[in-house]
C-alpha cells in the first residue's frame, strides 16, 4: 500500500502557482541592494503589515546572503620559492627551549607555515621525546595577542626610538640588573658578555627560574665540592646527568621525573626503555610522594608521605645502609614496609640504582646524594662529569634583588628576558609596583604580560619557531634552533637587541641576519675547532643546522668523594611537619603557565584528574568524605569550594578528589591565574561565558582561569620552597568542574584493562594473565566445545584479513605513562576543535583520542580484576582505594571490522574500507548520532556547533582567528556543525605513506606510515602499521602473548590491540587469581556470577 | 519536489565546450566524477602481475593470490584489476 502525503492544500489541488514553484527550487529573489535602493519606499509611511513584510524579506535575504562563498585570500606564486611545493610538507630540525622544558624537535611546515611539531628521534639528547607543551607551542606562535613590535609605555614605536631610550637609560644608570631565566645559549651568553663589557662594571646578571632547582646545585656543591666552574669554588654547584635507562631500581621521593622534574623529555624515554617486560630486564620503581603524580601513577609501588617526611624516607633508607644522618626516620607502618622493600631492591641492584628527590630543600637533596653515594650510583646512573646546564636559578640573589625592588631601592635599570616575576613571585604585585620606581625598565617578553606591562620598554623576542637560537643543555651537547617561518611580527631576536644595546650591532629589520651571523660565527670560531668530524667550518655549520645539534663524547662517570660534614645539622634545615601541608606542582598541560593562553593545553585533560580549564585543591576522597566535601560531581552539580591559606596568603578554589593523595596533604597546580589584572596575554587565558565572551570583573577586566599558586611559594632556608604548611577550610558554594572522565574505576570489568606482575608473566602461561574469551559451540560431532570469540560471526566479514592492507595499532599499557602528548599531537594533526569549559562539562569534548585513567578499588586485586567474585560489590567498587594502582589507557576509534557504528548509519556516511579502516564521509553525515550510540568504545564525537565560527568559541577556538587559523593542517577537513567525527588512524598519512611506496615501486614497510599519536609517544607505547605484512612491527606486536582486545567478547573485531600491563611488584592476590586453569570453568563461572548480579 | 532532468553524469570537456557561451576548457574539469570514473576504468595491471617482482602492486597481488583466489578471480573477470576494485572508490581514499 502506497500512501501519498501532501505538504499542503496547494499540492493537493495542484494550483498553477504550486506547479510553477515546484519546478523552481531556488526562486529568484530581489537582491538586498535592489530592495533597499527602491526610493519610493522611503516616501511611504510604513504600516505594520509592511514592517512585517520587511522583516520577512530581510530574514530571507540574510539567508540568501549567508550562502555566498566566503572571501578567500589566495595569491598565486609568481616565482615558486625554493623548498616550497604546494601540498608537500617541508620539515626542519630545530630545538625547543622555554626555560622550563627542552627538546630536539622536527617542525612540519606546509606552504611556509609551521603546523606540527614532533620529537627528533635521530639526533639530540631527548631522542624523540617531547611533551604536550612543546607540541602545542606551534599554536602559541599564532596567538594574536603577541606583541607586534617594540613598545614604549604600551604604544608601538620604532626600533630606533626604543633603542635610543634604552641605551640612554642604560648609560645613565649606575647599576643595571639583567634578569633572565637560565641562559643555556652560548650565543645569548656571548651577547650578555658584550653588554657587560659595554657598560663595564655596571651589569649584574641574575638567573631566575620560576621553578627552581637551586637546592640540588647547593647540595652537590656541599657534598662533593662540584661547581659549575671547577676553578671557582664560589660558583654555583652542578646538577649531574641522570640515566634512568641504567637504573634497575628507581626510588623517587617527590620527584615527578616523567612530567616536570628537571629534564623529563630525556628521562621519560630512558625510563620507558626499561619498562618492557620482554626486555633484558625491567626496572623496579618506588615512589614516595604526597601528590599523586603522573610518575607516581606509573610506579610499581607507591607510598604516601607528607612533604615534610621526604627526608624521613631517605634517612630511613640511609639508616638501613648503616648511615646515621641525624634526621628522624619516623614513618607510618605502610611506608616502613615499602621502604624495607625499596632497601632490598637497592641492595640487590647496587650501583645500578637511582635515588631522586624533588624537593628544593638542600637537606633533602643532601640526603639523596648521600644515599646515591652509598649505593654507588655515581659510577653507573649518575654522571657528575656531564652536568645539566638547565636551571641555574640563584634563589638567594633573586630574593635580595626582589627585596630591593619592592622597597623602592632597586637598580636604575632592569632588563628582563624569559622571566615573568610579577606572576611567578609570591609577592609579584609588590614587585610590579616596585618596578615602576625603577628608572629604566626593559622587557624582551613576547606578550605585554604581568611583568612586561609594567615596563617602559618592551622589545618582543621571536617565538622559538621564528628565530635562530643555540643551546647547551648538558655539558657535552650543543644544539641549534632554526626559524621555520619568517617572523610574523616586527619582533627581534634577543641576541640582536642585546648586541644593539651593547653598541656592537645595528638593527637588521624584519629579515635581520644579526642573530644568525652572530650564532654562526660563534659556532665556527668556538665550536668548529673542538671537533674533528668536519674539515671545514661551512660544512660543519651546515651539518649542525641539518641535524640541529652536535655533541662531544660524554665523559665517563666517576664517583666523587662525599664530604661527611655536609650531613651535619640537617634536621634544622628541614620543612617543619604540620597537620596539613600543600604541594605545589606542575600539570602536564600548563606547567608553569608559560602557555596559559594556549587553548589546546587548557583543554588537555589532566592525566590524573581529567579536569580541563581549571586548577583546584587536590585532596584524598577518603579525607574529603570525613570533612564533608562532595566527592562526586557531574554536569550540573559542582564541587565544594574551600579557602586554602598559607601564612597570610589565601586562595579560594574547588576541592577535587585525587585518590592516592597523602592524607594530611593537598596539592595545587602552578601555572594558573595568569593575567590577573587583565593583561593582554591571549584570549584563551581567561574564563569564557557559556555563550561566548569573557567573564569580567567590575572593572570590565576578564577573569583569569584558576588561581595563581605561586603566591604560596616562600623563601625558606635560602631556597624557594614549593611546599608549605597550610589550612583548608570549606566555604559556602559549589563550583562546576569540566572533567572528561568522572568515573574513577573500571568497576571490576576485566575485559577493558588487564594487568599482571612480572613474576606471573615470566613464570606462567598466557592463560593465567591474558585469557582469551571463548564461547561454546557445537562441533561436527554435536559436542559442546569452547571456541574463541573470533569464530562467531553474524554476518560476512569484510575481506581485509591477509588481503591488501589492514591497518592496525597496538598500545602497550606497560609503556604508556599517560602523559597526554599523543592527545595534543592528534589535536594538532587532525584540526580537532577546542570547545571550551562549558561544552566539556556537558561531555562534548572533541578529542579524537582520550586517555582513560582507571584506579583500582578495594574490591579489585588489580585494576578491573575482582578480588573475590562472591563478595564483589558494585557499590564499593565505585570508590578507588586509598592509595590505588593506576592504569592509563589511550582510547581511540578501534576501526572494528564488525563495526557497530557502520550498520546503524542510515546514510552510509561511515563505512568500512577494504584496508580495515572505518571511514567517515563528513559530507554525507546527517548527524543522527546513531553511530555514537552504538559505539562500544564511545570514541565518536559529534559537532554540536560550528566551532570555527560559533560565538561561544570565539575566545578559545584558534580557527576563529585569522592568525590562529594558520595552524590548521590543510590535509584534514575542518568539520562543521551537525556531523560526527572520530579518529581516522591519520588516514591522510596512510595515503601519503602508500604513495611514497608506490612511487618507489616497493611494498609499504614499517616507517612509511605513522599516526600523530605514535609519533608523539615518548615511551613508544603505540605501534602502527600494516597488520597484513607478516614482517611488520604491528603484526608481531598484535600476535604477542600480552596482546588482547578491549571488549573482545562483543565480537566487533577491532584493529586495535592493547598489551597487558606488567607491574614489577609483589601482589599476592593476583598471584592467587591469575593461575592457568581451564578457560571453560572460569568463564562460565564468571558469566553465571554476572547474571546473578544483575 | 524538484523535477528530475536526468541521471547525473560527468560531462567530458568536449561536451562542455559545445555549450554556447561557456569558456572553452583545455584541461579536464577535476570534478569528483572525473576522478572516480577514471578510477573505475584505470587498471593496475593488464592481467595477473608477476608475483616474483617486488613492486607495491606485486605485493598486493601476492596477498590476493595467496589468500583469496576467488576474490582475485572476480577482479580479473574483465581481464584487468582496476583501481576501483582495490578500493579506489572508497570515501577516505581522498576525503580525510
Amino acid at each position: 500500500m502506497t500512501r501519498k502525503y501532501w505538504k499542503g492544500i496547494d499540492e493537493l489541488t495542484e494550483t498553477p502557482q504550486f506547479l510553477a514553484s515546484r519546478d523552481q527550487e531556488f526562486p529568484a529573489q530581489t537582491s538586498v541592494e535592489d530592495f533597499l535602493s527602491d526610493e519610493s519606499l522611503q516616501e511611504t509611511s510604513t504600516a505594520r503589515r509592511d514592517f512585517l513584510k520587511f522583516l520577512g524579506f530581510s530574514v530571507a535575504a540574510a539567508t540568501v546572503a549567508a550562502c555566498e562563498a566566503p572571501v578567500t585570500k589566495a595569491i598565486p606564486y609568481v616565482n615558486k620559492p625554493e623548498n616550497v611545493t604546494p601540498g608537500m610538507a617541508t620539515w626542519y630540525a630545530s630545538t625547543y627551549y622555554d626555560g622550563n622544558t627542552y627538546s630536539s624537535i622536527l617542525v612540519k611546515t606546509r606552504e611556509g607555515r609551521p603546523i606540527y611539531i614532533k620529537g627528533n628521534k635521530d639526533y639530540g639528547i631527548t631522542k624523540g621525546t617531547t611533551n604536550a607543551q612543546i607540541i602545542a607551542s606551534v599554536l602559541s606562535l599564532y596567538d594574536s595577542a603577541r606583541l607586534t613590535g617594540p613598545t614604549i609605555a604600551g604604544t608601538v614605536k620604532s626600533y630606533s626610538d626604543v633603542d635610543k631610550g634604552v641605551i640612554g637609560g642604560l648609560k645613565a644608570a649606575k647599576e643595571i640588573v639583567l634578569l633572565t631565566n637560565t641562559v643555556i645559549s652560548p650565543s645569548v651568553a656571548g651577547a650578555i658578555a658584550e653588554l657587560s663589557t659595554a657598560y663595564a662594571g655596571k651589569v649584574k646578571h641574575i638567573q631566575y627560574d620560576a621553578v627552581s632547582y637551586a637546592a640540588m646545585r647547593a647540595a652537590n656543591k656541599e657534598s662533593f665540592g662540584l661547581t659549575v666552574n671547577p676553578e671557582d669554588p664560589t660558583s654555583a654547584g652542578i646538577i649531574p646527568d641522570y640515566d634512568f635507562s641504567q637504573a634497575k631500581t628507581i626510588i623517587s621521593v617527590g620527584a615527578d621525573f616523567l612530567n616536570s622534574w628537571l629534564l623529563p623529555t630525556q628521562f621519560a624515554g630512558q625510563y620507558a626503555s626499561r619498562r618492557n617486560p620482554d626486555g633484558e630486564w625491567m626496572s623496579k620503581h618506588f615512589q614516595f610522594e604526597a601528590l599523586h603524580s603522573i610518575t607516581g601513577s606509573n610506579a610499581d609501588s607507591r607510598g604516601m608521605i607528607k612533604p615534610s617526611q621526604e627526608a624521613n624516607v631517605l634517612a630511613y633508607l640511609l639508616k638501613k645502609f648503616g648511615v646515621n644522618s641525624g634526621v628522624s626516620t619516623e614513618l607510618s607502618a605502610a611506608n616502613v614496609g615499602l621502604a624495607d622493600a625499596a632497601y632490598k631492591a637497592l641492595k640487590s641492584s647496587g650501583a645500578n640504582s637511582l635515588v631522586v628527590a624533588g624537593s628544593n630543600n638542600v637537606a633533602v637533596q643532601l640526603l639523596a646524594n648521600k644515599l646515591n653515594e652509598v649505593i654507588g650510583a655515581y659510577t653507573a646512573t649518575i654522571n657528575v662529569n656531564n652536568p645539566i646546564n638547565m636551571f641555574q636559578s640563584n634563589d638567594a640573589e633573586m630574593n635580595a634583588f626582589v627585596k630591593e625592588v619592592v622597597a623602592g631601592k632597586g637598580p636604575d635599570a632592569v632588563i628582563m628576558y624569559g622571566v615573568n616575576p610579577a606572576y611567578t613571585l609570591p609577592n609579584g604585585a609588590d614587585f610590579a609596583k616596585g618596578l615602576k620606581k625603577v628608572k629604566t625598565t626593559v622587557s624582551l617578553a613576547m606578550y605585554a604580560d604581568e611583568t612586561a606591562s609594567n615596563c617602559t620598554y618592551v622589545c618582543p623576542d621571536h617565538h622559538t619557531l621564528e628565530g635562530w637560537m643555540d643551546h647547551n643543555p648538558t655539558m657535552n651537547h650543543w644544539s641549534v634552533g632554526q626559524p621555520t617561518i619568517r617572523p610574523l611580527h616586527n619582533t627581534a631576536s634577543v641576541i640582536e637587541s642585546l648586541l644593539v644595546w651593547a653598541g656592537s650591532a645595528n638593527r637588521g629589520g624584519r629579515d635581520s641576519k644579526v642573530a644568525y651571523d652572530y650564532i654562526k660565527n660563534n659556532w665556527e670560531v668556538n665550536g668548529f675547532p673542538t671537533q674533528t668530524k668536519y674539515a671545514d667550518a661551512a660544512t660543519y655549520w651546515n651539518m649542525v643546522v641539518h641535524n640541529s645539534c652536535d655533541n662531544a663524547p660524554a665523559p665517563a662517570a666517576t664517583a666523587p668523594a662525599f664530604n661527611a660534614a655536609a650531613l651535619n645539622g640537617l634536621s634544622a634545615k628541614l620543612l617543619k611537619s604540620s597537620d596539613r601541608e600543600v604541594v605545589l606542582y606542575q600539570k602536564a598541560g600548563l606547567g608553569i603557565g608559560l602557555q596559559a593562553n594556549n587553548p589546546w593545553l587548557q583543554e588537555l585533560p589532566d592525566p590524573m584528574t581529567k579536569v580541563t580549564w581549571d586548577n583546584y585543591i587536590t585532596m584524598n576522597p577518603v579525607e574529603m568524605k570525613k570533612e564533608g566535601y562532595a566527592t562526586t560531581f557531574d554536569q550540573e552539580n559542582g564541587l565544594n569550594m574551600a579557602t586554602i591559606k598559607v601564612g597570610s596568603k589565601e586562595l579560594t578554589l574547588p576541592v577535587y578528589p585525587l585518590p592516592g593523595q597523602a592524607e594530611g596533604t593537598v596539592g595545587v597546580a602552578l601555572g594558573y591565574g595568569r593575567g590577573a589584572n587583565g593583561e593582554n596575554i591571549g584570549k584563551a587565558a581567561f574564563q569564557t561565558k557559556e555563550y561566548g565572551g569573557h567573564v569580567t570583573d567590575e572593572n570590565g577586566n576578564p577573569l583569569p582561569i584558576g588561581a595563581n599558586a605561586f603566591a604560596f611559594t616562600s623563601f625558606e632556608n635560602g631556597m624557594i620552597s614549593y611546599s608549605a604548611a597550610c589550612t583548608v577550610s570549606k566555604i559556602e558554594g559549589t563550583y562546576l568542574i569540566a572533567a572528561t572522565q568522572i568515573s574513577s574505576t573500571a568497576m571490576g570489568r576485566h575485559s577493558i584493562v588487564r594487568e599482571t606482575t612480572l613474576d606471573i608473566y615470566n613464570s606462567r602461561g598466557k592463560e593465567a594473565y591474558n585469557r582469551a574469551h571463548t564461547l561454546q559451540k557445537l562441533d561436527k560431532d554435536g559436542n559442546h566445545v569452547e571456541a574463541p570469540v573470533g569464530e562467531f560471526d553474524l554476518w560476512e566479514a569484510h575481506p581485509v584479513e591477509n588481503i591488501g592492507h589492514r591497518w592496525g595499532m597496538t598500545v602497550d599499557l606497560s609503556s604508556c605513562i599517560g602523559c597526554g602528548a599523543c592527545l595534543i599531537a592528534c589535536q594538532s594533526e587532525n584540526n580537532v576543535p577546542v570547545v571550551g569549559k562549558t561544552e566539556v562539562r556537558r561531555g562534548r569534548e572533541m578529542h579524537w583520542l582520550r586517555i582513560d585513567r582507571y584506579y583500582a578499588s578495594d574490591e579489585e586485586a588489580s585494576v578491573g580484576l575482582r578480588k573475590d567474585k562472591s563478595t564483589f560489590s558494585y557499590a564499593k567498587a565505585e570508590d578507588p582505594a586509598l592509595n590505588p594502582k593506576v592504569v592509563h589507557q589511550p582510547m581511540m576509534c578501534h576501526h572494528c571490522n564488525h563495526a557497530p557504528c557502520e550498520t546503524v548509519c542510515p546514510v552510509a556516511a561511515t563505512t568500512h574500507s577494504n584496508e580495515g579502516l572505518n571511514q567517515m564521509a563528513y559530507n554525507r553525515c546527517i548527524g543522527t548520532r546513531y553511530c555514537a550510540n552504538n559505539c562500544p568504545y564511545k570514541v565518536r564525537r559529534f559537532n554540536w556547533f560550528n566551532y570555527p565560527s560559533y560565538k561561544a568559541q570565539t575566545e578559545i577556538n584558534p580557527a576563529q582567528d585569522d592568525l590562529g587559523r594558520m595552524v590548521l593542517n590543510p590535509d584534514v577537513t575542518v568539520r562543521t556543525r551537525g556531523v560526527m567525527e572520530k579518529c581516522s588512524f591519520c588516514v591522510q598519512r596512510i595515503q601519503e605513506g602508500k604513495l611514497d611506496a608506490k612511487k618507489e615501486g616497493r611494498p609499504v614497510k614499517d616507517g612509511d606510515y605513522s599516526t600523530a599519536c605514535a609519533d608523539a609517544c615518548p615511551s613508544d607505547a603505540i605501534t602502527v602499521g600494516d597488520w597484513n605484512d607478516l614482517k611488520s612491527m604491528v603484526r608481531k606486536s598484535a600476535d604477542d602473548k600480552r596482546s588482547y582486545q578491549a571488549l573482545e567478547e562483543i565480537g566487533v573485531k577491532p584493529n586495535v590491540w592493547f598489551k597487558v600491563k606488567v607491574r614489577n611488584e609483589e601482589n599476592s592476590l593476583l598471584d592467587k587469581l591469575q593461575v592457568e586453569k581451564k578457560s571453560h570453568d572460569s568463564h562460565s563461572e564468571e558469566a553465571h556470577h554476572e547474571s546473578k548480579q544483575h | 519536489m524538484t523535477k528530475m532532468v536526468g541521471t547525473a553524469k560527468v560531462q567530458p570537456v568536449s561536451e562542455l565546450n559545445k555549450i554556447e557561451g561557456n569558456i572553452q576548457l583545455t584541461k579536464t574539469t577535476l570534478t569528483m566524477g572525473w576522478c572516480i570514473e577514471c578510477h573505475s576504468e584505470k587498471e593496475i595491471s593488464q592481467g595477473p602481475l608477476d608475483s616474483k617482482k617486488d613492486g607495491y602492486y606485486d605485493e598486493i597481488h601476492r596477498r590476493l593470490m595467496n589468500n583469496d583466489k576467488s576474490l582475485y578471480g572476480e577482479y580479473l573477470e574483465d581481464g584487468k584489476v582496476t583501481v576501483k576494485e582495490l578500493g579506489g572508490w572508497e570515501c577516505a581514499k581522498c576525503h580525510y
